[in-house]
Parts: structure tokens; sequence; C-alpha cells
């Protein structure tokens, strides 16, 4: 049950027994903005490395040790138009280690610190702190292109977004944003995020609420004066014409990436339809790229699909070899068409609604995921039960599927072209 | 029927061996939805030979492909249709089938056990293999991480058939033929050899019950003795460097561990302890070798210990690759005068590594993957927490100078083109 706190800070307690560990996130929600990306990317750094309480990374590893080998971590996400920083933590249930410290406390407090303590003083951060963070921050971006396969889909994506930038950019911002940063800018956008991001705690574990509602009240989060809300990506203008970007690399594979406009939301009441046809297109290994792309043809070795339901998007990612471009296009065009035609396999459509029902089941033995499905559910607003999620599964006919098939544009193309010249 | 429990976390380990010499361990997980099974073999990239005959390198690995690729249907599909995901992986020693489910448990498992003890490999999808694998290893080849990482094993086995990528060559794999598949699957994949690892919410006697009556129903082969793979290395490359296309460069460093503590538990765990003491985030030199910018979030390093091998490799990305190389050894082949009188330190390290242990316990996937063969005596996660209690400083010490030894390091380096 998510419970409100304050305007803005919310707190949603899963009390459940049969985990060993108790897990907590903060997640810090704001309007993703390009002139921020790499800001919120050191203060992420910032905060997982060190604070006042625990002010060099040695200090906080070793208080990680003593509370039973906590694990604790942040990171960056994004859910359309939001982005999320998100901190967890995670320990041992009490019980089952012979302690007589309090960790569940220790762990608290120790989120209090990370959160309202950072390892600053006169309105900046710690000098040589923040610049070894920026610094490994720009090293760190410089060098995505280092893994071909992400660099060719975030590539597809900055091309497919160039006019919603926010939604499509690279999430770490671009190098040369790491170099004008300052101490104390750094400590400005902290402040900021302190003052007007929202604020979602999320508890997991043998844990009681109104224990954990207590424990975070003392957390002194203020009013936030915006509610942050994802916005579907309704007003998105299709290209007339493919544009396609080509780029060459040195490397014996090559990867194509195809984004497609696919107009339908999670608040639609096709939405478990479009699910599906990602499903059957190439979001499982059941589905006809897998089967056809990669097995069939064997023309390459990966062929998937992936969907947004918040902004509309279809991406088809696939590993080739550069020669067979043209080929795979088609084969990836003419796969489309079969379903269009309706022409899909019902026992693999049933097979794949079973898989996703058994995906959908498992998130419940996972803590992270656990919390993850309830956070994208509060935060899409949309609360279903699990019943009542498989009945729509189990709904969705081929003829929906089709419908569904019909309304996708392709509007990018980025093809990462492998080129083998002789080593020097 | 052998039944552990291991009280104070509330879980219990179910062990039975059948007549045909399959191992069967069973964990029940009450209130998890999931039912986790994974069949596995005592086979691996390095087992290239049989009775005296070389078959190509990275025949376990498409093995593996084709297990799923019956005559007129793939098994993936019959997994698919009872709801449940199918995988499999194949690694030095070991070659493992498996399958998620929140339904059909008694379905899938049959599954698994049949279609993996009835192979069928046929001419043509052999063929046609070689191009999805083809792929595969290309994709390999471009990952600079796993590059870096194959390349530091061979490099401290050049002499072994650890000196080929898991999934073999190009030129290998472009050599097998049907009948090598039957050669390998007859000799290697026998029951003996054999485990099947349950974890989930299951009762454990009627899912052996399940397993029993699926064994008894086939004609399988008896037991025959497989001559065990003896990795013996008396060579070593010290030191490679190649170019690819990278920004930042990528440096590895490799100590083959002795043959004789192969296995060792105790010295499995020792290693462990002592390497997060000297390396990991809480540690002074990780510390100073951080802020000197010597080493960034990159920088890891992992232990292995095998039946057949054991070695450790540390690796990072760093523009300062001989700051790099010096402030790593210096460490590794000084360790004891770092962590001399450590004690504290050193309780620490095991407090954590007790909690991680613990937390696994959340996972099915990781209790399922913790449990060891019959030549182990089972042994899993809960066991190895008592193990880790027992340990002392002077236990690490002593382990530590039996692999940290420069005579058996190597050095191995990726640069960005020029």
């Amino acid at each position: 049950m998510n419970k409100t706190i304050t305007d803005g800070v919310e707190l949603n307690v899963i009390p459940e027994q049969k985990f060993k560990t108790i897990s907590f996130t903060v997640d810090l929600i704001t309007e993703n903005k390009k002139e921020n990306l790499a800001k919120r990317a050191v203060l992420a750094e910032l905060m997982e490395i060190s604070n006042q309480d625990y002010p060099t990374q040695s200090k906080l590893a070793k208080k990680l040790s003593s509370m039973y080998g906590a694990t604790f971590g942040t990171n960056v996400l994004r859910y359309g138009n939001l982005s999320v920083l998100r901190i967890s933590l995670s320990i041992p249930n009490p019980k089952f280690v012979d302690s007589s410290e309090n960790i569940l406390k220790e762990a608290i407090e120790f989120l209090k610190g990370v959160l309202f303590r950072p390892l600053a003083s006169e309105k900046k951060y710690d000098e040589n702190t923040f610049n070894l963070q920026r610094k490994n921050m720009k090293k760190y971006v410089s060098s995505i292109s280092d893994n071909k396969r992400f660099f060719a889909s975030t590539n597809l994506k900055e091309l497919f977004y160039k006019n919603h930038i926010n939604r499509g950019i690279f999430l770490y911002g671009r190098e040369n944003d790491y170099e004008s940063i300052s101490a104390k800018e750094e400590y400005d956008y902290y402040k900021d995020v302190m003052k007007n991001d929202n604020v979602k705690i999320s508890v997991i574990g043998d844990v009681n609420e109104s224990d954990m509602y207590n424990l975070f009240n003392s957390f002194e989060f203020g009013k936030k004066t915006k509610l942050r809300k994802v916005r579907a990506l309704s007003d998105f203008t299709v290209n007339e014409e493919v544009e396609v970007v080509k780029q060459q690399i040195n490397s014996s594979q090559s990867y194509l990436n195809m984004g497609y406009r696919l107009p339908f939301f999670y608040n639609d009441n096709d939405f478990m339809s479009a699910i599906l046809f990602n499903a059957v297109f190439g979001g499982t290994p059941q589905s006809k790229l897998f089967k056809n792309v990669r097995e069939k043809n064997s023309l390459a070795y990966s062929a998937s699909s992936s969907y947004s339901s918040i902004n509309g998007f279809l991406m088809v990612s696939t590993g080739i070899n550069a020669k067979n471009y043209q080929q795979v296009i088609d084969i990836v065009e003419e796969q489309l068409n079969e379903i269009i035609d309706e022409n899909i396999d019902l026992n693999t459509l049933n097979n794949i609604k079973a898989e996703m029902i058994n995906a959908k089941k498992s998130v419940l033995d996972s803590p992270r995921q656990n919390i993850e499905q309830e956070f994208t559910n509060s935060l899409l607003n949309r609360s279903i039960s699990f019943e009542e999620w498989e009945k729509l599964v189990l709904s969705v006919s081929i003829s929906d599927i089709a419908k569904v098939a019909r309304k996708l544009k392709l509007n990018s193309i980025f093809f990462l072209e492998g080129r083998i010249t002789s080593g020097d | 029927m052998e039944i552990k429990n291991y009280q104070q976390y509330g879980d219990k380990v179910y062990i039975d061996e059948l007549d045909n010499g399959l191992s069967v361990v069973m964990i029940p997980k009450s209130g998890y939805h999931k039912t986790y099974a994974t069949f596995s073999v005592n086979y691996g990239s390095i087992d290239t030979t049989i009775n005296g005959k070389k078959y190509p390198a990275g025949i376990a690995h498409f093995l593996e492909h084709k297990m799923f690729d019956k005559k007129d249907h793939d098994a993936m599909d019959v997994f698919s249709k009872y709801g449940a995901s199918s995988n499999a992986f194949t690694n030095f020693n070991k070659t493992s089938y498996l399958f998620a489910t929140t339904d059909n448990v008694h379905d899938n498992l049959i599954e698994l056990l049949d279609f993996v003890q009835e192979p069928y490999f046929d001419e043509q999808k052999v063929e046609k293999e070689k191009g999805i694998i083809g792929q595969e290893i290309s994709m390999y080849d471009d990952n600079p991480g796993s590059v870096l990482f194959f390349k530091t094993i061979q490099n401290m086995y050049p002499d072994t058939p650890l000196n080929v990528d898991i999934a073999g060559s190009q030129d290998s794999i472009n050599k097998i033929t049907k009948d090598d598949l039957y050669d390998s699957y007859n000799y290697f994949y026998q029951p003996s050899n054999m485990q099947l690892t349950i974890v989930g919410d299951i009762n454990p006697e009627e899912t052996l019950k399940w397993v029993i009556d699926n064994q008894n129903s086939k004609k399988l082969p008896t037991a025959k003795t497989i001559d065990k793979t003896i990795i013996e290395s008396n060579d070593l490359v010290r030191e490679t460097t190649q170019r690819m296309d990278v920004k930042i460069p990528k440096v590895a460093i490799g100590i083959k561990g002795n043959n004789q503590f192969n296995n060792d538990i105790k010295y499995e765990l020792s290693i462990s302890l002592l390497l997060q003491m000297l390396l990991s985030e809480g540690s002074e030199v990780y510390e100073k070798l951080y802020n000197d910018g010597i080493i960034d979030d990159s920088f890891g390093f992992d232990f292995d210990c095998e039946d057949q091998f054991n070695y450790a490799i540390f690796a990072g990305e760093t523009d300062d690759v001989d700051s790099f190389y010096q402030a790593i050894t210096k460490v590794l082949f000084g360790f004891e005068d770092i962590v001399k009188g450590l004690n504290e330190e050193f309780e620490l390290i095991k407090r954590e590594e007790i909690g991680q242990h613990i937390s696994m316990m959340n996972s099915i996937e990781a209790v399922s993957n913790s449990v060891n063969d019959k030549d182990h005596n089972y042994r899993n996660l809960y066991d190895e927490i008592d193990i880790i209690k027992s340990l002392q400083l002077n236990d690490v010490i002593y382990y530590g100078k039996m692999l940290l030894k420069e005579e058996f390091m190597v050095k191995n380096i990726i640069l960005p083109q020029k």
C-alpha cells in the first residue's frame, strides 16, 4: 500500500516473510532534462561513494561489511519523460545473523546519511571527491562505444527521438557535459533535487508497516510543490521517408537497429494487444524474428524487439554480418507482414502467453523485481490484480495483434557497419 | 534419501542417488512461485579427448545447442507450451540444461529429462548450426571484455584445452560432424556423470518418484568409467598485447594456482576472503589506487577453483597501464605485510561474506547453482557459511602464499587502435 508522508513523498511497505533480506529503495523523481544529465549522473555516484558519516569510500564500504555485507548502490533510470535517481540498500534479515546489533535501525540511519548529509561544506561538494567522480563518469561516457550492441541501440534511440530529445538522449549525456560542471554547481543541483524531486520509498521483507512509517517519517523531506507524472508520447510525427544513418566501425559483426512508431500506450485499451504483438514479433525466443532471422536463415546471432508503452516506440535490434544488411531488413518486413495477414500460429501465441504469465508470477520471488513492479504501477497510476492481468493476456486474439501491427510505422534505421581493417 | 536440515535458515536439502547413478538434489522453498530445475553433465569445453582421440574445440557447446533441435520440433517449444522458460549453458567443465516455471512442474521436469536423454543429430541440422554458432563466436570476438578474459586464461594455460574459447573457433566448429556429436554424447552423457537439481515449491518425495519412474522407463547404458580430463600446464605466456576498437586500455593480470588445491573448499574460501581484504572497495589499497585514478569502478577480480584448475584474474580499465601493473602486483606479492595483524578487518570481511551467503538464499537460482556434485558431498551455500565461520587469518595467509606467486603470473593488455 502506498502511504503519503507529505505532498510528493510516498512510502510503500510490502511485508513478505519468505525472503531472507530486507530491501529498501528510495527513488528521486523529476522531469528528465538534457542540461542536467551530467549533474544527475555525478550526483548518483557521489551518493554511492561517501557522505559526512562515512567520508571515504573505504569507510563507507566497511560500514556495509559490518551490516553483514549489505548491498548498496545508486543508479539513474528513465521512464518516458521522467528521470529516476534510485538508491538501493539491502540487508540480511537480522534474525538470521548472530548479532546483538540492530542492523535494521543502522540501515535506515545509513540511508539518512546518504540523502541528507552529503560530503560538502561551504555550499560545495568536497573538491577531490567531486572531481574524481566527474572524471570517472566522463571516462565512462567516452567509452560506451566499446560496447557495440549498446552503442548501436543508443544511437538509434537518439535518432528516433530527435524531436523529443529528453526521452531519447543517452541518459548520461555527452562527454563534454562533464567538463564545465563545478563542485559548487553540483551542490546546488543536489539542493534542488532534495527540494523539488518527488520521492517514493519502498521496503520489502519481514517488516511491520507502521514501524517503517514511523522510521521514515523522521526523514525531513519537505512538501513538494510540483507532482511529477508520466506522460505518454502521443504527439509524435512519423518521418515521411525512413531516415537511415550508417556508421562504420572496426569489428567483425555489424549491428542493425530499426526504430518504429507503435502508437499504443500503457493507458490504452489495446495496450495488452501491443504487448503481445511485440512478444510475437521479436520480444521472446518464440517470436518470428528469433525463429526466422536467427534460426531459419542463420542470418544473425541475435534478432529481437522491445517496446516502450510510455513512448509508443518499438525497436528491432540485430547483430548481423554486414553483407546481409538488405536481406535482414527484407526478412524483418516479411515477418511483420505475416502478422498483419494474421499468419500467427495459435500454439505459438498460447505458448507466449503461458510464458508471460509464468514470468509475471516469478516477479513475486525476487525482492527487487517486486519493488520495481509496484513502483512502475504507481508511477503509471495503474492498479491491476494478477487475475485481471492474466484474463487480459488470455483475451488477446490473433486479429487483435494484427490490428495493432497495421499501425506500426518504420521511422529510423541506424546501422553500425563492421569492417575488419588490418590492425597495425 | 538423505536429508540435511539447515534449521537456522529454515531450509532443507534432500539428496538421493538413483540405481542408474543419477544424482538428485532437491531444495523445497515454500512460498515461492517458481521452480527451477537444472540437469547438468560433467562435460565441458576442456573435455575434447575420448579414448585418446581428439575432437574439435567447441564440441561440448555445439552439442548443447543441438540438443534442443529434435527431429520434428524444438525442445524449447515444449517448455514454452508448459509455460516454462528454458535455457542451457556450457562452461569449461560442465554443461547445464535448465528450466524455470510457475506451473506444470511435472511435465516440464519429464521434458527436461527426456530431451537431454534422447539425442537426435543429423548432418543437415549440424551444418546449419555452424552459421549460428559462427555468429556467436564473432560476437564474443568483438566484445573486448570477453576477449580480455579468455585471452588471459589462454596465457595461463597455453598448453591445455583451456587455450581455446568455450565456443571454439570458426575453424574448429566447421570440422564438427554428426558422428562427433554422438561419440561425445554416448561417452559423457551417462546418468552416473549427471546431476538433477530442483529448487522451488516442491514436495521432495513426490518429485523424486516422478524422476525414478521416468528413469526406470528408459533403457539407459550401464555406467562406464570416464577418463577425467587433466589440465597439466607447465607453460605460460608472460605477456600479450593486442589492439581493438576500445577507447581506454583494458588490462588483466592472471595467476595460475597449484593443481594440488583444485576444489579444496578451505583454499577457495580463504582466497576469496583474502582478495576481498586486499582489493575490495573497503580496503586501504583500493581507496588509494582509486583516488590516484589508477583504477576506477571497472576494476574487479575473480577467483575460479575447479576440479581441474584454479586461477585468479584481476582486470580493469586504465589510462596508465604501467602504474596499474606495478600497483596491483605490489599488493599481490607483498600481501603478507598488508594483511598481517588486520584481525578486525578479517572479521569484518567474514561477516560480509556470511551476510552475502544469507542474501543469496533468496534466489532459487543462486541456491541451485551453489550445489556441488557427489564427489564434493553435495556441498552448498548453507555448508559454506560454517566453513567461513571456521576460517582464521592464519589460514588465509597460508593459502595466499600458495597462490600468489610471481612466477605464475601473466599479463594481458588490450590497447585502442592507433
